[in-house]
């Protein structure tokens, strides 16, 4: 009997060792990108929301804005089969006419955006077909983005400051 | 901190981010009245342009107009009005185009907290002038212009026979009216008379005939008045000033004299 228990102690332990196997290159990869996403997220979430505030500079008028930003996962292949999910912050610029929340505005998406947490950078690129393309470039604490846009296709450019509003 | 200070320094703040986000009349839907100027020939005109906006619902915002032009001063029931359904405006340098097709004067502005100000053309003699309107209140008219006057008025002048075959009397006056006529282009119809007085300015001899046709061109200001009996016809310009003056023919002997006559 204690001969058998010799004889199933190898079995055994060859089967732990089967199930514990290395992961493949690509599931590794797939790991590292998650928890770089997971990183990224938490970097991004506490900018994300919604911020009112004004746009000035384009013929000396102070616009009245509002700038909704979500984090969102933006797949990008890159050529590879695995598309990977990128956090990005995504949203929208609405510009008021009038009080803000008034029926009149026009809505320009957020094309794509960039933040370095270490210098708390924020880029967004937005389209419309009024300007094509405008770009943000400001400070983002959290709380407020203080900074300056430009839109090159008409040539002007003036600051932006919004304050989150439901702090 | 007292009560007063904390009031202090939460203006400050509040003031520092701007103050108000957006004046109430910063919105771009409303009635504007206007100033519009004759550059060239030193005139102005009133209007009223009402703007209207309707959200699509996909974040577009469509902007509608209607451009009512006066003739005379503001209570004058002699006006053109002017749809014009789009009117595309660029959100960050303010520009806001009125043009239609169809209609002969467009608009080329910045509409920028309450105020729209910019040019406006006409095909007849290219930019006509500058143009403001306010929301709040009349803008002021330029120092040194002149409004124009409305078409209608009673008109006195003199008939210069030229024409040796025409005798016509050289007194005359002429009446128009204009009435709005939404059937018509421009929307307003212009009636009259004319009557050629015998003697001097006033007496009762005279001999009067109603226009049969009057066609008026309110921006090249070119004027043809047909009357009803005898066969005479005016072809001439009356200008902003009310000074009408011109060429008068008559069936059969074509062109018989000039006519001069001032709006009173």
């Amino acid at each position: 009997m204690k001969y058998l228990f010799f004889l199933i102690l190898p079995l055994i332990l060859s089967t732990i060792g089967c199930s514990q196997k290395k992961l493949s290159e690509r599931d590794r990869q797939l790991q590292d990108q998650q928890q770089a996403n997971d990183l990224k997220k938490a970097e991004l979430s506490p900018i994300a929301g919604e911020y009112i505030g004004e746009l000035t500079g384009a013929n000396d008028y102070r616009q009245t804005i509002r700038l909704s930003l979500e984090v969102r996962d933006v797949p990008e292949s890159d050529g590879k089969p695995d598309a990977i999910l990128i956090p990005k912050l995504l949203g929208t610029l609405r510009f008021y006419f009038g009080e803000l929340d008034s029926p009149e505005f026009i809505d320009a998406p957020v094309r794509s955006s960039e933040y370095i947490k270490a210098r708390d950078q924020l880029s967004l690129v937005l389209e419309h077909v009024q300007f094509k393309e405008m770009v943000i470039t400001g400070i983002a604490d959290g709380t407020s983005i203080t900074g300056s846009w430009n839109a090159a296709s008409l040539g002007v450019s003036g600051a932006i400051r919004v304050q989150r509003r439901n702090p | 901190m007292t009560f007063t200070k904390r009031l202090i320094l939460t203006s400050l703040v509040w003031l520092s981010f701007g103050g108000p986000l957006a004046l109430a009349d910063s919105s771009i839907q409303g009635t504007y009245q206007a100033v519009l100027d004759h550059d060239a020939k030193a005139y102005y005109q009133f209007a009223i342009v009402t703007l209207r906006t309707v959200n699509s619902g996909n974040g577009n915002l469509k902007i509608s107009a209607n451009v009512r032009i006066y003739f005379g001063d503001l209570n004058s029931n002699e006006f053109l009005s002017y749809e014009y359904p789009d009117c595309p405006m660029n959100i960050l340098t303010r520009q806001i185009s009125l043009k239609n097709d169809n209609f002969d004067v467009s608009f080329i502005g910045y509409l920028k907290e309450g105020e729209l100000s910019g040019d406006w053309y006409s095909p007849a003699v290219g930019r006509v002038g500058k143009f403001t309107a306010s929301k709040i209140a009349m803008p002021p008219v330029p120092s040194g212009f002149e409004l124009v006057k409305s078409v209608t008025g009673h008109y006195i002048g003199k008939l210069t026979n030229t024409n040796p075959n025409s005798s016509l009397p050289e007194t005359v006056t002429i009446s128009l009216v204009t009435t709005q006529d939404s059937t018509i282009a421009g929307g307003i119809k212009v009636s009259g008379n004319m009557r050629f007085y015998l003697g001097e300015l006033g007496s009762t001899e005279y001999i009067e005939t109603p226009f049969q046709t009057v066609d008026f061109n309110f921006y090249n200001r070119y004027i043809t008045a047909k009357t009803e009996r005898y066969g005479i016809a005016i072809k001439g310009n009356l200008e902003l000033n009310g000074v009408l003056s011109g060429n008068v023919f008559a069936d059969g002997l074509g062109m018989v004299g000039t006519i001069e006559a001032r709006g009173q």
